[in-house]
C-alpha cells in the first residue's frame, strides 16, 4: 500500500512537469501566434541557402518597398527537407538556394509555385529559369580552371585536359561531397554523355588529385605550390583579388570551343504554400531587377541578367562562353553524377 | 486496485518520456519498412567497404589514443603534486569547449604548414586531431575514478613491493577501467557521428556517407538506413561499455580515505610539469593562439561581422538557449533516471532507448525532429497559427532528443551509487517517493547532476545542425555565426564567435570540475 | 638479538604540525606490540613512517637491523593491513594473496598462496572476489596477503575496527596465533584498550606524538608511568592516603561495605562483578568492582576499603 502511494506521488510530479511544459507551449503559442504563419501586410519570409552578404540586400529591399524581410539561413538540402515537412503550414514565402540542383529538386518535390511575371521574363534569360517558371536564377558563377600564374605558362583549356598525365600529383579538386563538384559532373554528363563524362572523371582521379573542401583553400594551395592546376568557382578568385590585386592565380575559361564553362546559379522561387505570395513575388522581381547588382556583387557573382554590369573585378576576367543550356538539367542529373563520382572513386 | 493503477501510471511516464525523445528517430526509421536495395548494392560495390574500414580504423585509433592520453594525464594530475597542478588540471579540459568544426579547421590549417596540404589530409592526422579534441572525456572520467581510489589500497600495493608504475598499471588502472570505458564510449560516439573534422581531412566515414547519400542522391531512405547501421554500431559499443561497467566493483572501502597527490622530488616534479605542459601547449595553446590571432586579424579588417546583429546578440541567444535546453534536459533526464531507478529491470532498457539521439549524426536528428514536429503541426495539435517547427519549444525539444542521453546517464550513474538502505530508511521514516527523491536521492546525486548539467551546457553551446535548422527567426547563436563563416571557408572570420564559444564552454567546464572535486562521479 | 623493526628517535612534521616527537620503539621477532592512544595522537603516522609512506623529519627506521629510512615503501618488506582491508577489488582472492609474490617461481607462488589460505582457514574461497566475502573473511585475506611475502614485520592499522565485537575477539586471537607461528613481529594499532591488553605482548601508549610508556600489559596496567596512561588503559580511581599522597587504585582493588560517609551513585551489573560508582565525602569519585550480592542500592551510604594489592 505504501509503495503504491509513493509511486502515485512520483507520478504526480511527472504530471506536474508535463503540465508545466504544456503550459509553456501554450504561452509560447499565444505570444507567437500573431507573427507565426499569419498573413501580414508588410512581411515576406525567406529560407535561404545563400547567406554570404545577404543582409544588406534585404535591408535595401525593405527600405525601398516597406516590406519587412524575415529570413533563416541553413544548408540547401536541410532547408528543403524542412519546407517539405512543413507542407501547407510553412511560414516560408521564398526559397533561395546556392545552386541549381537544389532548387530543381525542390521543384520536383512540388514545393515551388510558378510565377508569371513580365519583369522576371524580361530580366532572367530563358535558360536560367525553370521551364514552368517555378524558379529563377538571380546570379551566375562559373567553375573554371585556375592555374598558378608563376608556374604554368600553358594552362589547360578544357575540363578533359585536367586529366592529362602532365598534371599528375599537381591537380586540386573539391571532394564529391560538395554540390559544386556534383553539378559540374552533371553538366559534363549533359554535354558529352555519361560514358565520356566517366572517362574524364577517371582521368582526373588517375592524376591523384588533392581534394580540398574549400575553394579558397584550393586557390591558396595553388599559390603554396601544393598543386599547379585546379578547379574553383570564379567568385572565390574575385574575392581574393579584391583583397590582394597581385594574387598569383590565373583564370582560364574552359571548353570555350564546345559547350562553354560550367555555369551554376544562385536561384530563388516562390514556395507552393507561401502565406505572403504577393510580397514574395515583389521580392523576387526586385532581386531580378533593381536588386540584381547588389545581390550579385555581394558574392562577386555575375548577375543573371547579362545587361547588368558585373562587379569590376569580374569584368577584368574578360568575356567568355558559359554552358547556359545545362542549367535546367543539373538537378535531374545530380543523382547520376553522384553515382558516377562514387563509381570512379573520386573522393 | 490502486496499486496497479499507479504502477501503470509510472510505466506510462517512463514510456511517455522515451517515446517523446525516440519518436523523431523512429519516424526516420519508418523508411526501413521499404529498404532501398539498389542504393545498397551500389554502395557496397563502391564506397561502403572503404567507409567501413576507415570508420573502424579511425574509431580504434581515436579511442585508443584518447584512452592513453586522457588516462595518463588524469593519473599525473591525480597522483602527483607539482606546481600549477590545479590550473593545469582545469586547462586540460578546455579542448572540450572547442567545437570539432572549429578545432578541425584550426588544425588543418596549422598542420598544412608543417606537412603540406596533401600530407595533412590523412586518416592518421585526422585521428590525432580528434584525439586532441576528445581526450578530455576520458581524462574527466578517469580523474573522477582516480579521485575515488582508496589511499590504503595504493599503500597496500606499495608495501607488497609494487613501484609507482606497478601501482598505476596493476591497481589504479584496473580499478578505473569502467570509468575509462565510459569516457571512451563518449569518445567513440563523437567519433562515429563526427562530420566536420573527417570531411576536412578527407576521411570518408559512415557518418560522412550518410550525408553523401542523403544530400548527394536526395535519398533520405538510404541515408537513414546507413545512419541506422551507424546507430547499431553505437548501441553495440554502449552494450560493451555497460558490460565493463557491470563487471566493475567499487575499489574503495567505505571507511577508506581517498588518494591524495604525492609530493615529488624537484626533478621528478619538473618532469611531470613538463609533460603536462607539453600536452597543454599542443592541445590548448596552439588552437587558442590561432583563434586569437585570426580574431585580431578579422577585427582589424572590420570583418568580425555577422549576417544578423552584433556579437552580444549572438552571445545572448547562445546563453539563453544553453540555459533553457540544459535545464529541460537535466530535469527530464533526472526524472527519467529516478523513474527507471524505481522500476528497474525492463525500465532500464526503455531508458537506454532514450539515448538513441546521441548516437545519430546531428543533421539526421535535426531532420527527424522537423519531420515529426511538422506532422504534428499539420494536424493542428496546438492552437491555430502556432507551429512547433521554428519555435523555441521545437528547438529546445530537438536539443532534448539529441542530448537527453548526457543528462540521463550522468544522473543514472549517480543514483546507482546511493545505497538502497538510505532510500529504504527514508521510506520507513514515512517519506513518499517524491519526498525521497527530493530529500535523499537528488541531494545524494547532486554532484553527478551538476556534472551532467555542465557537460550538457558544453555540448549544447557547441551544437550546430539542429540549431541551424530549427531556430526561430532572428535567433542566431554563436554556432550559427561560425557556420556562416566556415561554410564560405572564411576561417579567420569564424574565429571571433569560436572564441566566445570557448569562453562559454570554459565556464561550464569550470563548473564541471568544481563538481568533480566535490566528489561527483561521471559515468556514461 | 636484532630487532625485527626499530624506530630510533623519529620525529615527523606534516605541514605545520609536529605529529611525532622523538619516538623510540624496538620490536623483537615474533613479538606483538599493541599501540593505543586517542585519535590524532600519531599512531597511524608512526605506522606510515615505518612502512615508508611518510618520510620522518629526523630519526632512523631499521628493519631487520638494516637502515631503511631512505628506502621506498615497495622495497622495505613491511606488511600492511588496514581497517578498510584495502583488498584489490578487481582481483580474485588468490590473486590478491599472490600480489606480493611476483619474484617467486610459478609453482612456489601457488604453494605459498595455498599455505596462506590454509593459515587463515579460507582455502575454499580462493576463486572468489573480495566483494563476495564477509567482513571477517576480507580481513583474514588481507592478513594473508600481507604475510605472504614473509615480511619480518606486519603493521596492522585498526584492522578489526569495522567488525562486530564477538568476531573481533575471535579474529584477534587467531591473528596472534598466526603471527607467533610465523615468528613475525607486528604492531597492532587499536583504539580498544581491552584488545590492546589482551593481545599485546607489550602495550605502547601514545599521546601527542610521543610514546609515553611501552611495557608488558601488567606493568602498564599496574604501574603506569603517567596519569594519562593510567586513565587511558583502564578505569582508574585515586585515593588520598592519610600521608597526603594520592594513590592509583583499579576497581578490583576496592571493597565497599554498608554504612559510612560516602554515597553509592551508580551500579552497573557486569556479570561476575558489579561496578559501583561511589561519591566520596570529599566530592571525588571512585569505582569499585564488587561481588554482585552486595546488598547496597543507589543512594545508600557506604564506606570504601583498599584491598591488598596483588
Amino acid at each position: 500500500m505504501r509503495k503504491s502511494t509513493q509511486h502515485f506521488k512520483l507520478f504526480g510530479a511527472v504530471t506536474a512537469v508535463v503540465v508545466t511544459l504544456t503550459g509553456l507551449a501554450a504561452c509560447g503559442g499565444s505570444s507567437d501566434a500573431s507573427s507565426e504563419g499569419d498573413q501580414s501586410e508588410g512581411l515576406v519570409t525567406v529560407y535561404t541557402g545563400r547567406h554570404y552578404g545577404i543582409e544588406p540586400v534585404f535591408e535595401k529591399f525593405t527600405a525601398e518597398t516597406g516590406i519587412e524581410v524575415r529570413f533563416t539561413t541553413g544548408s540547401d538540402p536541410e532547408l528543403r527537407a524542412r519546407l517539405e515537412a512543413e507542407g501547407a503550414n510553412t511560414p516560408a514565402d521564398l526559397l533561395m538556394t546556392s545552386d541549381a540542383a537544389n532548387i530543381s529538386l525542390a521543384a520536383t518535390a512540388n514545393l515551388l509555385s510558378p510565377v508569371e511575371s513580365d519583369v522576371l521574363a524580361e530580366s532572367i534569360p530563358e535558360e536560367l529559369r525553370a521551364q514552368d517558371s517555378s524558379w529563377f536564377a538571380l546570379s551566375r558563377r562559373l567553375r573554371v580552371i585556375m592555374t598558378s600564374s608563376q608556374r604554368v605558362p600553358n594552362a589547360p583549356q578544357t575540363y578533359a585536359e585536367l586529366g592529362d598525365p602532365q598534371w599528375k600529383d599537381k591537380l586540386c579538386l573539391r571532394p564529391s561531397t560538395h554540390p559544386y563538384t556534383q553539378s559540374l559532373v552533371a553538366g559534363l554528363i549533359n554535354n558529352v554523355g555519361a560514358d565520356e563524362a566517366r572517362k574524364i572523371v577517371d582521368s582526373w582521379v588517375a592524376n591523384n588529385p588533392l581534394y580540398i573542401n574549400s575553394d579558397t583553400d584550393i586557390l591558396k594551395a595553388v599559390v603554396a605550390g601544393d598543386c599547379d592546376v585546379a578547379l574553383a568557382n570564379s567568385y572565390y578568385l574575385g574575392r581574393l583579388l579584391t583583397e590582394d590585386a597581385a594574387f598569383p592565380v590565373a583564370l582560364t575559361w574552359p571548353d570555350q570551343s564546345t559547350s562553354g564553362a560550367h555555369l551554376n546559379i544562385s536561384a530563388a522561387a516562390v514556395t507552393a504554400n507561401a502565406p505572403n505570395r504577393e510580397n514574395a513575388v515583389v521580392l523576387l522581381e526586385w532581386l531580378a531587377s533593381q536588386g540584381q547588382k547588389l545581390f550579385s556583387d555581394a558574392n562577386n557573382e555575375f548577375p543573371a541578367d547579362s545587361r547588368v554590369e558585373p562587379a569590376e573585378v569580374l569584368a577584368g576576367f574578360g568575356s567568355f562562353k558559359a554552358d547556359t543550356k545545362s542549367v535546367r538539367d543539373l538537378g535531374g542529373l545530380n543523382a547520376q553524377a553522384v553515382e558516377l563520382l562514387s563509381a570512379a572513386r573520386y573522393e | 486496485m490502486q496499486r496497479r493503477l499507479v504502477d501503470a501510471f509510472s510505466w506510462i511516464a517512463i514510456l511517455g518520456i522515451v517515446a517523446l525523445v525516440a519518436s523523431p528517430i523512429l519516424v526516420l526509421a519508418w523508411s526501413l519498412v521499404d529498404p532501398s536495395g539498389e542504393v545498397w548494392v551500389e554502395l557496397w560495390r563502391t564506397r561502403l567497404p572503404g567507409m567501413i574500414s576507415s570508420t573502424f580504423i579511425l574509431l580504434v585509433a581515436v579511442v585508443g589514443g584518447s584512452i592513453v592520453l586522457g588516462t595518463s594525464l588524469a593519473w599525473l594530475v591525480s597522483a602527483f603534486q607539482f606546481p600549477g597542478r590545479r590550473l593545469m588540471g582545469w586547462l586540460l579540459v578546455v579542448p572540450l569547449a572547442i567545437p570539432g568544426y572549429v578545432g578541425g579547421f584550426v588544425w588543418l590549417d596549422t598542420l598544412s604548414g608543417v606537412v603540406g596540404a596533401r600530407g595533412v589530409r590523412s586518416l592518421w592526422l585526422c585521428a590525432v586531431v580528434l584525439v586532441l579534441s576528445l581526450y578530455p572525456y576520458v581524462y574527466l572520467f578517469a580523474r573522477a575514478a582516480f579521485a575515488d581510489q582508496g589511499a590504503d589500497t595504493l599503500a597496500a600495493a606499495r608495501s607488497l613491493g609494487m613501484g609507482p608504475w606497478g601501482v598505476f598499471f596493476r591497481i589504479a588502472l584496473p580499478a578505473a577501467q569502467p570509468a575509462i570505458a565510459a569516457g571512451a564510449a563518449l569518445v567513440a560516439m563523437e567519433t562515429l557521428t563526427d562530420i566536420g573534422t573527417v570531411r576536412l581531412f578527407n576521411v570518408s566515414t559512415l557518418a560522412d556517407g550518410v550525408m553523401r547519400v542523403w544530400f548527394g542522391s536526395g535519398n533520405l531512405g538510404a541515408a537513414t538506413e546507413l545512419a541506422s547501421a551507424l546507430t547499431g554500431a553505437a548501441i553495440l559499443l554502449i552494450a560493451f561499455e555497460r558490460l565493463l561497467h557491470r563487471k566493475g566493483r567499487r575499489a574503495r572501502g567505505t571507511s577508506e580515505k581517498v588518494m591524495t597527490p604525492r609530493s615529488l622530488s624537484p626533478l621528478a616534479a619538473s618532469g611531470v610539469l613538463a609533460s603536462v605542459a607539453a600536452v597543454l601547449i599542443v592541445a590548448v595553446g596552439i588552437p587558442l593562439v590561432r583563434l586569437v590571432d585570426w580574431s585580431v586579424e578579422s577585427v582589424q579588417a572590420g570583418k568580425a561581422v555577422t549576417v544578423a546583429g552584433g556579437v552580444w546578440h549572438h552571445v545572448g541567444n547562445t546563453l539563453l538557449l544553453v540555459v533553457a535546453a540544459t535545464v529541460v534536459a537535466i530535469v527530464v533526464g533526472t526524472l527519467l533516471a529516478l523513474l527507471v531507478a524505481h522500476k528497474g529491470g525492463v525500465a532500464r532498457i526503455a531508458g537506454r532507448v532514450s539515448t538513441v539521439g546521441y548516437a545519430m549524426p546531428g543533421p539526421v536528428v535535426a531532420v527527424g525532429v522537423v519531420v515529426m514536429l511538422a506532422a504534428l503541426d499539420r494536424r493542428g495539435i496546438l492552437s491555430s497559427g502556432f507551429y512547433l517547427v521554428g519555435s523555441t519549444i521545437g528547438l529546445v525539444y530537438a536539443l532534448l532528443v539529441r542530448f537527453l542521453a548526457v543528462g540521463y546517464q550522468g544522473v543514472e550513474a549517480s543514483l546507482e551509487r546511493i545505497s538502497p538502505s538510505a532510500i529504504e530508511s527514508a521510506h520507513v521514516l514515512g517519506a513518499g517517493s517524491l519526498r525521497t527523491a527530493l530529500s535523499v536521492e537528488i541531494p545524494a546525486a547532486r554532484f553527478g547532476i551538476l556534472a551532467a548539467t555542465a557537460l550538457l551546457a558544453v555540448d549544447i553551446s557547441k551544437e550546430l545542425p539542429i540549431t541551424l535548422l530549427l531556430r526561430p527567426f532572428g535567433v542566431d547563436t554563436l554556432s550559427v555565426w561560425v557556420w556562416q563563416s566556415t561554410s564560405e571557408s572564411l576561417w579567420a572570420q569564424a574565429a571571433v564567435p569560436a572564441l566566445f564559444m570557448v569562453f562559454i564552454g570554459m565556464v561550464a567546464v569550470g563548473l564541471l570540475l568544481a563538481a568533480l572535486e566535490r566528489g561527483a562521479e561521471l559515468v556514461s | 638479538m636484532t630487532s625485527a623493526v626499530e624506530v630510533r628517535n623519529v620525529s615527523c612534521r606534516l605541514g605545520e604540525q609536529e605529529v611525532l616527537t622523538s619516538v623510540n620503539l624496538a620490536i623483537a621477532p615474533g613479538e606483538l606490540v599493541t599501540l593505543v592512544g586517542p585519535s590524532g595522537c600519531g599512531k597511524s603516522t608512526l605506522l606510515r613512517v615505518i612502512a615508508g609512506l611518510e618520510d620522518p623529519t629526523t630519526g632512523t627506521v631499521l628493519v631487520d637491523g638494516v637502515d631503511v629510512t631512505t628506502t621506498p615503501a615497495e622495497k622495505r618488506r613491511v606488511g600492511l593491513v588496514f581497517q578498510s582491508n584495502a583488498l584489490f577489488g578487481h582481483l580474485r582472492v588468490d590473486r590478491n594473496i599472490a600480489f606480493g609474490l611476483r619474484h617467486l617461481a610459478k609453482q612456489e607462488r601457488r604453494e605459498r598462496v595455498a599455505d596462506m589460505l590454509d593459515l587463515v582457514k579460507l582455502g575454499n574461497l580462493a576463486h572468489r572476489y573480495p566483494h563476495q566475502l564477509s567482513g571477517g573473511e576480507q580481513q583474514r585475506i588481507a592478513l594473508a596477503r600481507a604475510l605472504a611475502p614473509r615480511p619480518p614485520v606486519v603493521l596492522l592499522d585498526e584492522p578489526y575496527g569495522a567488525l562486530d565485537e564477538v568476531l573481533r575477539e575471535e579474529i584477534g586471537w587467531e591473528v596472534k596465533e598466526i603471527l607467533s607461528q610465523r615468528n613475525t613481529a607486528a604492531i597492532l594499532v587499536t583504539h580498544d584498550r581491552h584488545e590492546a591488553m589482551t593481545l599485546g605482548d607489550r602495550v605502547a601508549v601514545m599521546d601527542s606524538g610521543r610514546i609515553l610508556q611501552c611495557d608488558i600489559p601488567r606493568t602498564v596496567y599496574d604501574n603506569p608511568s603517567a596519569r594519562f596512561v593510567a586513565d587511558f588503559l583502564a578505569v582508574s580511581s585515586y585515593l588520598s592516603l592519610p600521608s597526603g599522597e594520592e594513590t592509583l587504585v583499579r576497581p578490583h582493588q576496592l571493597r565497599i561495605s554498608a554504612g559510612g560517609s560516602h554515597v553509592v551513585s551508580r551500579i552497573e551489573f557486569l556479570g561476575a562483578t558489579s561496578r559501583y560508582t561511589v561519591v566520596m565525602n570529599d566530592g571525588s569519585t571512585v569505582v569499585a568492582d564488587v561481588d554482585p550480592s552486595t546488598p547496597l542500592r543507589v543512594g545508600d551510604s557506604c564506606s570504601v576499603h583498599l584491598h591488598e594489592k596483588g
